[in-house]
């Protein structure tokens, strides 16, 4: 198994398209909570499969964990990771309301799938806008973590890109893993449509 | 109607489902919805959803559905931050709360 490796360049595209869909975002959740917003997607890396393994199924950390599925293009799924405490503030902040404790009714469970969904969305609009190609969805969903299984645990070829993705809601700061996993085979064509998309 | 004929299977769902085109025109509306809405298949089917529903026009909703009319990807809309989309009555007259995903959907027409 090689280790994945991107060039700068194809890191740079990245971090534009990842600036351009938290603006997206940022928008589209503005909108709907009346709240001032700020999105910033950053630190993005690029781990292989035992890593992402490592991240979610050997940690001992609770976690919700927003997933959705892609083919195309490009093939692999697309998740958003809200720590514990995030899931709580971010809840409450965005409803405007406090939350008894952690166990997670039906209504939060919808609440952070609604989050992530939009997160996500952002950022594969972003990736098939630029692109021009054509990408199937799943419907999104909702694990929390630790789980029996994790759909965004994949092949071990696969490769995973993680950024952290921190959301500032009326001065509160709430931080979020974005993990975004390829089939190694899909990762050279989704550069080459994102870089012909630029080029356009 | 033939789109209406290839839905059929819908009918039997206790879940509201609305098809429309990338122009928001109401291709199918489902007896649950009928029920809900208070408002017959042939009465809506060729209408426009936002102008049924003009709330959908707001950029908090018409920004996510316009993604999904494009192929974009799914978008979900939960009952905490949106209690209801659609304003649908309970028995008792209160705002019935609704759960929504807003979905595309691939169809093979054969002519």
């Amino acid at each position: 198994m090689l280790k994945p490796s991107i060039s700068k360049y194809e890191q740079d595209l990245l971090q534009q398209m990842f600036k351009f869909a938290a603006d997206r975002a940022e928008d589209v959740l503005a909108a709907m909570v009346e709240q001032t917003v700020n999105i910033k997607i950053s630190d993005m890396q690029l781990i292989d499969t035992p890593s992402l393994q490592t991240l979610l199924v050997d940690t001992d950390v609770q976690a919700s964990l927003v997933c959705m599925r892609f083919e195309g293009m490009m093939t692999g799924a697309i998740a958003l990771l809200f720590p514990q405490d995030s899931t709580k503030v971010l809840i409450n902040t965005l409803t405007q309301s406090s939350m008894r404790s952690y166990e997670m009714d039906v209504f939060c469970m919808g609440t952070l799938t609604e989050v992530g969904n939009i997160i996500i969305n952002a950022v594969m609009s972003q990736f098939s806008d630029t692109s021009l190609e054509h990408v199937s969805f799943n419907l999104p969903d909702y694990v929390e973590i630790p789980a029996p299984h994790y759909p965004i645990v994949g092949d071990i070829n696969n490769v995973v890109m993680t950024a952290k993705v921190g959301f500032n809601i009326s001065g509160l700061h709430i931080s979020s893993l974005l993990i975004i996993q390829l089939t190694a085979d899909s990762l050279s064509s989704f550069f080459s449509a994102l870089q012909a998309g630029v080029r356009r | 109607m033939k789109e209406i004929t290839c839905f059929n299977v819908l009918q039997t769902l206790s879940d509201g489902v609305c098809i429309v085109d990338k122009d928001y025109k109401i291709l199918f509306w489902n007896k649950k919805l009928e029920q809900w809405s208070q408002k017959n298949q042939s009465a809506c089917v060729g209408e426009i959803l936002t102008k049924l529903y003009p709330q959908l026009n707001t950029v908090a909703y018409k920004t996510r559905i316009d993604q999904v009319l494009h192929n974009g990807p799914p978008a979900f809309f939960s009952m905490l931050l949106h209690h209801h989309l659609f304003d649908f009555k309970k028995p008792d007259g209160s705002d019935q709360a609704q759960r929504v995903t807003v979905a595309p959907l691939k169809m093979v027409m054969k002519h």
